[in-house]
C-alpha cells in the first residue's frame, strides 16, 4: 500500500426511493471492507434531484417497489448522460433488481406501461406473471455468489455472453436461459439480494479493487478474515429454495 | 346443519385431546370444507359483533390487551389463540367455544389477523370494528411490497360497518378511508416521543423524520418508562402501572384503549387500572421465561426491520447482562434474511458478545460484524443453542433473546416443555 492514504467515493443512488430489500447492506460492506484496510471512504446519498458527485468511484443502486420506480424514472433520465460517461470511463457500478432493470433499455410493466431505462446494459425487461423468488446460487468469474431473488420482471440480454454469471440454483434473469445479471465495462447488474455482497466477499473485494486500480494503478488488497462471511455463504447455499 | 357441524368439530377436538395433541388447525380445516357458512352463522350470534386487529407489528399484544380491557368491563370476549390467525384457526376457536346446543356464550369477538388473512376473513364476516396498527416492510417474500400491504388494509378498513381505529402517526395508515358513516377513532404518540416511533419511510433515509399527526387522537401516548405509562384518554390524563416493556407496547396499549373507548360508552376506570396492572406479556412478546440455570430470559419476537429496531430500544429501559439473537429462515420467519441489514445494531457495540443462533446464525453474526459488534456463537442447531444460552446466563441475572417466529417457538418449547400452548400450524 502506498504511503498516502487511499480514498474512495461511494454514491448510493436513490437510497430512499429504491431500497426495500436490505440492499443498503452492499454500501456498508464496501465501506467497511475498505476502511478495515485503511482506505478512507466518503459516502454520498443521491436522491431524486441530487447531482452525482464529481470523482465518484463506485455507484450502487437497489431494488424498489413499483411506486419507487415511478418516482425516479424521470430523474434517472436527467442523470442518463452522466451515467453513460462514467460507465464508459470504467466507473464501478452495482445495480440490483429494480435498478438493474432500469439500467437496461426499458421495462415494460405487467400493465403494458413502458418505463424507459438508461440503456447502459443491453437488455430489456418485461413484467411477468410468475414471481421468481427464493434462495439463489450463481457461478460467476468471481466465484460462487449466494443470495436471494424476488422479482417478476423477465430480463432478456441482447447477447447472453454479457451475462454476469450462470444460474446454479434459482431463476436468474428470466428463469429459462440460465443467465444471471449482466456486465458491461465495470457496470454490474444482478437480481441478487441477500444483500448481494454480504456473503460474497470475493466479489465485494473485486469491486473495491477495480475502483482503486483506476485511481492508484495495479495493487493487491490486504487479505481479511472472512470466516464468518464464508460460513454464512455455505449455510445459505444449503437452505431450501 | 349448524348442530351437526358443531358436533363434528367438537368430536375432532376430543379425539385430538385424547391423542395428547393441542393443535387447533385441524377442526377448522375440516369444518371449512364441510360447512363453509358455519363461521358467519355462529359469529352473527354475538350481540356486540366482531373486531379485527391487523397491521404489521403489534397485532398479538394489542389483541391481548384489548381482550383483557373489554373483559375488565364485564364483557365476555371470544378471541383466537396466538398465531392461529388463519380463517380456519378462527373456526377452530369458535367450534371449541360453542356449546353442544349451538349457543355461543360471548358478547363480542376480537380476532388478530395478518393483512392477507384479514381481507379473506372480512370477506366472510363483516367486522363491526377494524384496527389498523401500522405498515412496515415485512416478509416481502409473502406479500410482495408494502404498498400491496397497505391496499389490503384499505380493503379491510372498507369492510368495517361501524368504526375503525387508526394510527394517526403512520402516513400509510392515516391515508386509509373507511366507508361513509363509519366512525374513525385515532390514536397517536406525543410529539416528544417522535424519535422512538419512526415510520417505515422515516427509517429509510427519509428527508424528514418530523412528527406527523393526521387527526386529533382519542388516545394520546404521552410518556412511558419501565413499568408505567401516561396517556391522554379522551379528555382525561391517565397514569397506569403497565408491566409490558418498551415503547412499542405502550403504543399497542394506546390502540387497545381506543378499541375500549369505541366499544364501551361509560368506562369503569378502576377496573381498567387494575386490568393493566395485572396484564402480562403475550406469548413470546416480551414474555419472561425462567432458565434452568436460574437466570431470567425475556423472549422478544422480531419479524421485520421496524419491529427489530423498536425492540432494540428495550435495552435502554432495563439492563440485560446477556443479549442473544436467534434467526431462523423457515417459511413463517420469511426465507429472505436480507432485512437484517436494514436494522441498525451499532447500539450493541462495546457490550458483551452476542450469542447468535438459528438456521441463519452465521448471517446474523456476519451482520453484527459489519456494525463492529462481536458475536460469541453461530450455532444453527437450536437444542445446542438453548444449552449454550442457559450456560451463559448466570443465576439471578437478566438476559434477552431477540428471535424470529419459529426460533421463538422452538426455544420456548425447549425451556418450558413442548406442550406450552403451541398451535399445530405454528410448529413448523
Amino acid at each position: 500500500m502506498s504511503d498516502t492514504q487511499m480514498q474512495l467515493t461511494i454514491a448510493h443512488l436513490y437510497p430512499k426511493e429504491m431500497n426495500i430489500y436490505g440492499d443498503t447492506g452492499n454500501r456498508l460492506v464496501l465501506q467497511k471492507r475498505a476502511e478495515w484496510r485503511g482506505i478512507k471512504v466518503d459516502i454520498h446519498h443521491i436522491s431524486a434531484g441530487d447531482a452525482i458527485p464529481e470523482g465518484v468511484d463506485i455507484i450502487i443502486g437497489g431494488g424498489g417497489q413499483d411506486a419507487g420506480q415511478g418516482k425516479i424514472q424521470d430523474d434517472l433520465q436527467t442523470k442518463s448522460k452522466k451515467l453513460h460517461e462514467l460507465a464508459n470511463a470504467g466507473t464501478v457500478m452495482l445495480m440490483i433488481c429494480g435498478m438493474y432493470q432500469l439500467f437496461g433499455r426499458q421495462f415494460q410493466t405487467h400493465e403494458d406501461e413502458t418505463i424507459k431505462g438508461v440503456g447502459i446494459l443491453p437488455l430489456e425487461t418485461s413484467g411477468g406473471d410468475v414471481r421468481m423468488i427464493g434462495n439463489t446460487v450463481y457461478d460467476t468469474p468471481f466465484g460462487r455468489i449466494v443470495g436471494y431473488e424476488n422479482h417478476s420482471g423477465v430480463t432478456v440480454l441482447d447477447d447472453t455472453s454479457l451475462a454476469f454469471g450462470s444460474v446454479v440454483h434459482g431463476d436468474g434473469n428470466n428463469g429459462t436461459d440460465k443467465t444471471e445479471g449482466c456486465r458491461v465495462h465495470n457496470v454490474f447488474g444482478s437480481y441478487s439480494h441477500g444483500p448481494m455482497l454480504v456473503k460474497n466477499p470475493e466479489f465485494a473485494d473485486e469491486l473495491l479493487k477495480l475502483a482503486l486500480e483506476r485511481k492508484y494503478g495495479p495493487l493487491t488488497l490486504e487479505l481479511l478474515d472472512d470466516a464468518v462471511e464464508l460460513q454464512a455463504q455455505q449455510t445459505a447455499a444449503k437452505r431450501p429454495r | 346443519m349448524q348442530l351437526i357441524t358443531i358436533a363434528l368439530g367438537k368430536t375432532i377436538f376430543a379425539l385430538l385431546r385424547l391423542l395428547g395433541r393441542t393443535g387447533s388447525a385441524l377442526p377448522g380445516l375440516v369444518i371449512e370444507k364441510f360447512n363453509p357458512t358455519f363461521l358467519v352463522h355462529q359469529l352473527a350470534r354475538l350481540p356486540q359483533g366482531v373486531i379485527i386487529i391487523s397491521g404489521t407489528n403489534g397485532k398479538t399484544t394489542t389483541t391481548k390487551i384489548a381482550v383483557s380491557l373489554l373483559e375488565s368491563q364485564g364483557l365476555r370476549v371470544l378471541t383466537n389463540r396466538t398465531g392461529s390467525n388463519f380463517v380456519r384457526g378462527v373456526i377452530s376457536a369458535v367450534v371449541d367455544k360453542t356449546m353442544w346446543a349451538g349457543t355461543l356464550p360471548y358478547d363480542i369477538a376480537v380476532f388478530e389477523q395478518d393483512e392477507a388473512h384479514a381481507v379473506k376473513f372480512a370477506h366472510i364476516v363483516k367486522p363491526r370494528g377494524v384496527v389498523a396498527l401500522n405498515v412496515m416492510r415485512d416478509q416481502m417474500d409473502r406479500f410482495g411490497e408494502i404498498d400491496t400491504t397497505r391496499q389490503m388494509l384499505q380493503q379491510l378498513v372498507s369492510a368495517a360497518t361501524e368504526w375503525v381505529v387508526l394510527n394517526a402517526n403512520d402516513e400509510r395508515i392515516s391515508q386509509l378511508t373507511p366507508d361513509k358513516g363509519v366512525q374513525a377513532y385515532w390514536y397517536a404518540h406525543h410529539e416528544d416521543l417522535q424519535q422512538n416511533f419512526l415510520t417505515d419511510d422515516q427509517l429509510y433515509h427519509a428527508e424528514s423524520t418530523a412528527y406527523a399527526l393526521a387527526a386529533k387522537p382519542i388516545v394520546l401516548l404521552e410518556s412511558y418508562d419501565n413499568g408505567h405509562v401516561t396517556l391522554q384518554v379522551g379528555k382525561k390524563k391517565q397514569h397506569y402501572e403497565f408491566a409490558l416493556q418498551g415503547g412499542h407496547n405502550a403504543q399497542n396499549l394506546a390502540a387497545a384503549l381506543s378499541v375500549l373507548v369505541a366499544v364501551v360508552p361509560k368506562l369503569d376506570e378502576a377496573e381498567v387500572t387494575q386490568c393493566l396492572r395485572d396484564l402480562r406479556p403475550a406469548f413470546g412478546r416480551g414474555e419472561i421465561v425462567e432458565l434452568p440455570s436460574g437466570g431470567g430470559l425475556t423472549l422478544q419476537l422480531v419479524k421485520n426491520p421496524g419491529g427489530f429496531t423498536q425492540a432494540l430500544r428495550m435495552l435502554s429501559l432495563k439492563h440485560y447482562e446477556t443479549v442473544a439473537i436467534a434467526i431462523n429462515d423457515d417459511y413463517p420467519d420469511g426465507r429472505d434474511v436480507s432485512w437484517l441489514w436494514d436494522v441498525d445494531f451499532t447500539g450493541l457495540t462495546g457490550g458483551a458478545p452476542i450469542l447468535c443462533g438459528g438456521t441463519r446464525a452465521a448471517d446474523m453474526a456476519n451482520r453484527l460484524k459489519y456494525d463492529d459488534v462481536k458475536s460469541a456463537s453461530t450455532e444453527s442447531r437450536l437444542e445446542k443453542y438453548a444449552e449454550q444460552l442457559d450456560a451463559a446466563v448466570p443465576a439471578g441475572t437478566n438476559a434477552i433473546l431477540f428471535c424470529t417466529y419459529t426460533a421463538m417457538l422452538k426455544l420456548r418449547g425447549l425451556y418450558l416443555g413442548n406442550h406450552s400452548g403451541l398451535d399445530e400450524e405454528d410448529s413448523v
